[in-house]
């Protein structure tokens, strides 16, 4: 599917909706590559995070006693 | 008759009327030629000339353009003041009315921006120097994939979209469970908020703040706060920068998806 990006220039109050050029969307790729990789760090954090605290053997809520 | 009111006329047949055959109490002449007038001018009295009248200005043509305002340049001259720019308002200066920029104000920039479905949206010619700061309202926010995340770039002459030097820290607080924050560090963009939610993919809306991009190379900084109804967190986005000295004239926001959104933008001078 082709990506699009809109563009509205406030001078002439237009918007547009055009198909992204191939450097446009090498960009937009960049993006997509980082928000996979930020949405793998969360979930990797939340496996380790539960993880430690079944080897605690607490639940969510203790811990955040424990850490005041 | 007292001597010096108009000279009684006798005419005949063939006599000519003459601006000679009419004198004023000083007996001199008072005719006013009608083809000297321009257009809309009326017949007013000559205070240099006591007695007499003289063509003069009338609103109709001093107000020469849509939208003219007619004021008083100085005592017993009329003027006319051009219309403004859009949002610009009526204010003072010198004891004489102007246009400018609203002061202490929130004043919205163009139309409120409405996209569907698009990899990114840009906003173009947005900033100037006529807003030392600029307030961008997230009415609504939608990312098309659960768990994406929004970012944002900034724009500048071209227009061109800046894809490197980016810091920014965007700390996502749920409403249970743990709180979690994301750097970027010299990234291609910054993160605005990272979804972590696999269950939902809206964002109920937010605002942010940028400052330094009032039309000078400056490096510009940006911070504000959104509330994410599907993901049920509340993320402040403590800020960042675009990491470059630059004449920044827009912004560009994307995600991980396709996003669709309601944003409109305010100038706070």
């Amino acid at each position: 599917m082709t990506k699009q990006i809109g563009i509205y220039d406030f001078e002439t109050d237009q918007q547009i909706v055009r198909d992204m050029t191939p450097e446009e969307i090498a960009e937009h790729e960049l993006g997509v590559e980082v928000d996979i990789q930020l949405q793998q760090e969360a979930a990797s954090k939340e496996s380790e995070r539960a993880a430690l605290l079944s080897k605690l053997g607490i639940t969510a809520d203790e811990a955040k006693l424990l850490l005041g | 008759m007292a001597a010096g009111w108009p000279t009684k006329v006798t005419y005949a047949d063939g006599d000519v009327f003459a601006a000679s055959d009419i004198n004023d109490t000083n007996g001199t002449l008072n005719y006013i030629n009608p083809t000297s007038a321009t257009d809309n001018q009326v017949l007013t009295r000559d205070n240099t000339a006591p007695g007499k009248v003289k063509w003069g200005n009338s609103p109709a043509n001093t107000l020469t353009t849509t939208g003219d305002l007619y004021y008083a340049s100085a005592a017993n001259t009329p003027a006319r003041l051009g219309i403004g720019s859009t949002n610009q308002v009526l204010t003072v200066s010198g004891g004489l009315p102007v246009w400018a920029a609203g002061s202490s104000t929130f004043t919205k920039i163009g139309s409120t921006v409405s996209f569907s479905n698009v990899a990114s949206q840009a906003f173009d010619n947005v900033f100037s120097s006529t807003y030392s700061t600029y307030w961008i309202n997230i009415e609504s926010m939608f990312v098309a994939t659960a768990g994406s995340s929004w970012q944002l770039q900034l724009r500048y002459a071209g227009p061109t979209t800046q894809t490197t030097g980016y810091y920014s820290n965007s700390f996502n607080m749920p409403y249970t469970g743990s709180n979690a924050s994301v750097q970027v560090n010299n990234g291609a963009q910054a993160v605005l908020q990272n979804n972590t939610n696999g269950s939902g993919n809206s964002i109920g809306g937010g605002n942010f703040w940028f400052y330094g991009v009032n039309g000078v190379s400056k490096d510009p900084y940006f911070t504000g706060s959104i509330v994410n109804s599907a993901a049920a967190s509340a993320v402040l986005f403590n800020g960042g920068t675009s990491g470059s000295a630059r004449t920044y004239t827009g912004f560009l926001l994307k995600g991980g998806a396709n996003i669709t959104g309601v944003v409109s933008v305010y100038g706070v001078s």
